[in-house]
């Protein structure tokens, strides 16, 4: 008897001791969290650029919301203590005024584990002048009806000419990016040189059929449907009218939907089109680019699919792209970044959907005549701000003179 | 999930079904009438009873006594924290019975509470989110909330074997299900077994005993949903003293549902001392915890794990003569460790799994608790005339971030002082009045907040109002009466009735907080 229930005893405690055991394994030695070191050092690739004078160094821990900022000089390294153990992304920028033009240095690298001590990181830091035109202000994510619905049809993208120089939007094209929301499965795409390409899954064109000039200062708006939105069967609460737009990416009318004055965008690429181009709401990766070739939506090399997918994309190469701006979700995504660090080292966000608010490009300095000169170091988290309401042209810009309908 | 609640039910039935039966049979076996003072008293005289150790039954030499009671709670005022309701409310029934099988016993309980929450708020997904998890949504909603809660508890223990031995075990079984009524919403199922088998031994005056514990528990959330899809809720996932994330419930990018998963382990000693009208206690153990937290079943992701060692040793001693005296001290220290994980998305086509980087302690929270009592019962006999009683306890709660660093520390001494009188009403009736004074006095408190994100209302109208509220002053004044009579012509059975309020109010500032009980029951 005594034996039966020592023997009972003894596979009660094995019982336990097995269901525990991994579970217990698994944080026995789990220590304290340390603060970390991390040694950056840059590679220079300025082509005939100017050396920059001093570099500017952020870390950012997105998860954690946890920002290091430091400056270093180009030839040499530095170390950065107080790193929280983490995914940064490490961004490397400055500015140079040499020979009347503005040089934009920056170089990114994204999710980079720093959880061992005296981690080094290199940054290949390249050059360029400052973009000039560039993504001025984005509205993607609707408003809400007087009744509570969800209204979408008022999305705007504005474009500015940031230079000093007269830039031609003939042939500009805009593209949504694959995948469409900001997520953590993100698309492997085939070939060695994936990596040197942004992949569309939509692209409009401003036509190819006379120059569309801009001068310095101007801009040009690129609607979903160039209307007044205010009107009562649209959305009397949308906090825009776009009649005055320059393009929209018109479709075909329905109920809705009317021809309106503004200049029809070329449909480049979008295999299955709706009635109209509404991008997502929560946010999606845009790039503005002037394609090297004609776009060819058929086209047997161009047009490719991710691994395990039958979504056709449009590959569009990094180096075409003038402008981008990845736009997520809610700031926690921000580091599901699915845009390339070389054309946008951060993101942005409205935080939520049908705010009726957009993301504008901040104002780095205003001129004599009033022109605005916009940020744009290639990080949108550091060049954009929340707009509430929305407003095209702000800050002055002008529109175009073959805007006659403005 | 039906099938799951059913095989509950069915479980919670036979259980019930078991205690009524014993009861029936303590009722036609036993030769005094159990009345809920009788109970009180036969509790009082107990000094293995609360141990851990289901074997030490058998040394409290327990009579056999049943009762069940149906009652009705409700709580109201704003002197609370932020995730208690405004106004709660509790219908309960709990059955509870004590039965010698020979020269072994028995012991049994069951509770059912249907529970409702109205207008709590920074809860989205926690049954209760007091049990001491850091890592859990929030969200800024005043929300009603729908819970029932199952508990089952037994102790059984041996005979004595070859006049040394004894064997017994304890088990705890409890499952709660629960909705949140407004968006975001969320439906929860929670479920705990404790286990503990013990042993115990008599030499002569000496006792001793030993036993040990095991614990499983799991809490599911089944989704979060929002009854307006055309609206995405924002959420705050919290990871301790306010430092948090922000996320959103609803759309392709929702928050997914949490599960927490927890072992316990641990072990408990026993030594009692018999000398003449005096029995002298003592026990002391050790569990160990760990809970993992993780989101998203499907492509597990660790939201932090808790690694829980708890220390504690309690004395008793008994004086029965002509009158009862029982002298209680406690004390218990809680160390809690919060871990989180660095993680990447291996995004390996066929893989596609979060992996560790690297894992850490972000955050300890400690806590100590001493507590001493006295307590008199006029009377040693079958029931006591009054009784009178005094506490004290001291609490500190020693919480940190690590970094970047936040500090929250709170330090209490809470006193108080009991009484109950049991007054004849007829031949067959009683009455028991009660009355019992609490103060608590704040000794300290600090909250520095050194996160990411001091204005969001996570810092503003929740962390920092509860801690405004956990270092307050302020007294409870309870009364209680109930009337009890016998029932039946064997005047074996009894009935009862009462009622009970609570009265909290702090020392400064305005806000109370009321609660009632009305109880109808039944001894056998």
């Amino acid at each position: 008897m005594k034996k039966r229930i020592n023997i009972i005893y003894a596979m009660v405690l094995v019982m336990f001791a097995a269901v525990s055991c991994e579970q217990f394994e698994n944080v026995s030695d789990i220590g304290q969290v340390e603060s970390l070191s991390a040694k950056i050092s840059v590679t220079l690739n300025l082509g005939s650029a100017p050396e920059p004078d001093m570099l500017n160094v952020k870390l950012i821990n997105y998860e954690e919301r946890y920002e290091l900022e430091t400056s270093m000089s180009p030839d040499g390294t530095i170390t950065v203590s107080d790193v929280l153990p983490g995914i940064y992304t490490i961004t490397v920028t400055s500015e140079k005024n040499s020979g009347g033009f503005t040089y934009n240095y920056s170089g990114n690298v994204v999710n980079e584990a720093i959880v061992t001590d005296n981690k080094q990181i290199n940054v290949n830091v390249g050059a360029s002048k400052s973009g000039a035109l560039v993504f001025k202000e984005v509205y993607y994510c609707g408003s809400r009806t007087p009744s509570g619905g969800s209204y979408f049809r008022d999305q705007f993208y504005e474009i500015y000419n940031n230079s000093e120089v007269v830039q031609n939007a003939r042939g500009l094209s805009i593209a949504l990016l694959n995948p469409m929301t900001a997520t953590a499965n993100l698309p492997v795409w085939e070939g060695e040189d994936a990596d040197q390409y942004v992949y569309a899954l939509q692209i409009w064109q401003v036509p190819d059929d006379m120059d569309y000039m801009l001068n310095p200062g101007e801009s040009i708006i690129i609607a979903q449907m160039a209307d007044d939105h205010n009107k009562s069967n649209l959305n009397p609460n949308s906090p825009v009218n776009l009649i005055t737009a320059e393009f929209e990416t018109f479709v075909r009318t329905t109920s809705l939907i009317q021809d309106n004055p503004a200049i029809n965008m070329t449909m480049g690429f979008w295999p299955r089109p709706t009635p109209q181009w509404l991008t997502t709401v929560f946010g999606g990766a845009f790039v503005l680019f002037f394609p090297p070739e004609p776009i060819d939506p058929n086209s047997p090399t161009e047009v490719v699919s991710p691994v395990g997918s039958s979504t056709q994309s449009f590959r569009i190469p990094i180096e075409s792209v003038v402008d981008a701006l990845e736009n997520v979700g809610n700031p926690n995504q921000i580091q599901l970044k699915r845009m390339p660090a070389v054309l946008d080292a951060g993101a942005m966000t409205v935080g939520g959907t049908y705010l009726a608010k957009s993301v504008a490009r901040k104002v780095k300095e205003t001129l004599q005549d009033g022109r605005v000169i916009l940020y744009d170091t290639n990080n949108s988290t550091n060049d954009f701000e929340v707009m509430d309401p929305p407003v095209i042209r702000r800050y002055g810009a002008k529109a175009p003179s073959w805007n006659t309908w403005k | 999930m039906k099938m799951r609640k059913v095989k509950y039910m069915k479980g919670a039935w036979s259980i019930i079904l078991a205690l009524l039966l014993a009861q029936v049979a303590t009722a036609q076996t036993k030769t005094e009438q159990n009345s809920p003072v009788s109970i009180e008293m036969l509790k009082a005289k107990s000094l293995w009873f609360n141990s851990g150790n289901g074997a030490g039954l058998i040394l409290d030499n327990l009579r056999s006594f049943s009762f069940l009671e149906a009652g009705y709670t409700t709580t109201n005022g704003d002197f609370k924290l932020n995730q208690q309701g405004e106004k709660e409310s509790v219908l309960g029934i709990v059955t509870e019975g004590g039965q010698k099988i020979g020269d072994a016993y028995a012991w049994g309980s069951f509770s059912y509470d249907n529970i409702t929450t109205r207008d709590s708020r920074f809860n989205t997904a926690m049954l209760d989110p007091f049990r001491g998890v850091p890592f859990y949504p929030v969200d800024p909603n005043l929300s009603d909330w729908k819970k029932q809660e199952y508990n089952l508890k037994m102790k059984v223990a041996s005979k004595p074997l070859w006049d040394r031995y004894i064997f017994g075990v304890q088990g705890v079984y409890n499952t709660q299900t629960g909705a949140k009524q407004i968006d975001p919403r969320s439906e929860l199922y929670y479920y705990s077994i404790n286990v503990k088998p013990g042993v115990a031994a008599f030499f002569g005056n000496h006792q001793v005993g030993l036993n040990l514990e095991y614990e499983n528990m799991i809490q599911e959330t089944r989704g979060h949903t929002n009854s307006n899809s055309q609206v995405n809720q924002n959420v705050f996932v919290m990871k301790g003293l306010g430092n948090h994330y922000t996320s959103v419930i609803g759309g392709l990018q929702s928050l997914k549902s949490f599960v927490y998963n927890a072992n316990k382990v641990g072990g408990e000693f026993q030594y009692s001392y018999d000398l003449s009208d005096v029995r002298f206690f003592l026990n002391g153990g050790y569990t160990y915890r760990v809970e993992d937290v993780i989101s998203d079943v499907t492509k597990p992701k660790k939201e932090g794990t808790l690694k829980e060692s708890a220390m504690y040793a309690n004395f008793a001693a008994v004086a029965q003569g002509e009158n009862l005296h029982r002298l209680d001290v406690s004390y218990r220290s809680d160390r809690v460790k919060g871990i989180e994980y660095v993680q990447v998305l291996d995004l390996t086509y066929e893989v596609q799994q979060w992996v560790d980087l690297y894992s850490s302690i972000r955050s300890t929270y400690d806590q100590d608790d001493i507590r001493l009592s006295y307590d008199f019962y006029r009377g040693a006999g079958h029931e006591y005339s009054w009784k009178a009683g005094l506490f004290a306890n001291y609490r500190l709660n020693d919480d940190l971030y690590i970094m970047p660093e936040s500090q929250m520390k709170v330090e209490n001494l809470y006193f108080g002082a009991n009484g109950k009188v049991n007054l004849g009403a007829g031949a067959n009736g009683k009455f028991i009045l009660g009355a019992d004074f609490v103060y608590k006095n704040n000794m300290d408190g600090l909250y520095n907040y050194g996160g990411a994100d001091p204005a969001s209302i996570v810092i503003t109208q929740f962390m920092t109002p509860d801690f405004e509220y956990l270092k307050q002053n302020y007294y409870k004044i309870g009364g209680a009466a109930s009337f009890f009579t016998t029932i039946g012509q064997a005047r074996k059975s009894g009935m009862f009735l009462k009622v009970a309020a609570d009265y909290y109010k702090p020392t400064e500032g305005d806000g109370n907080r009321v609660q009632a009980t009305f109880g109808v029951g039944f001894t056998f």
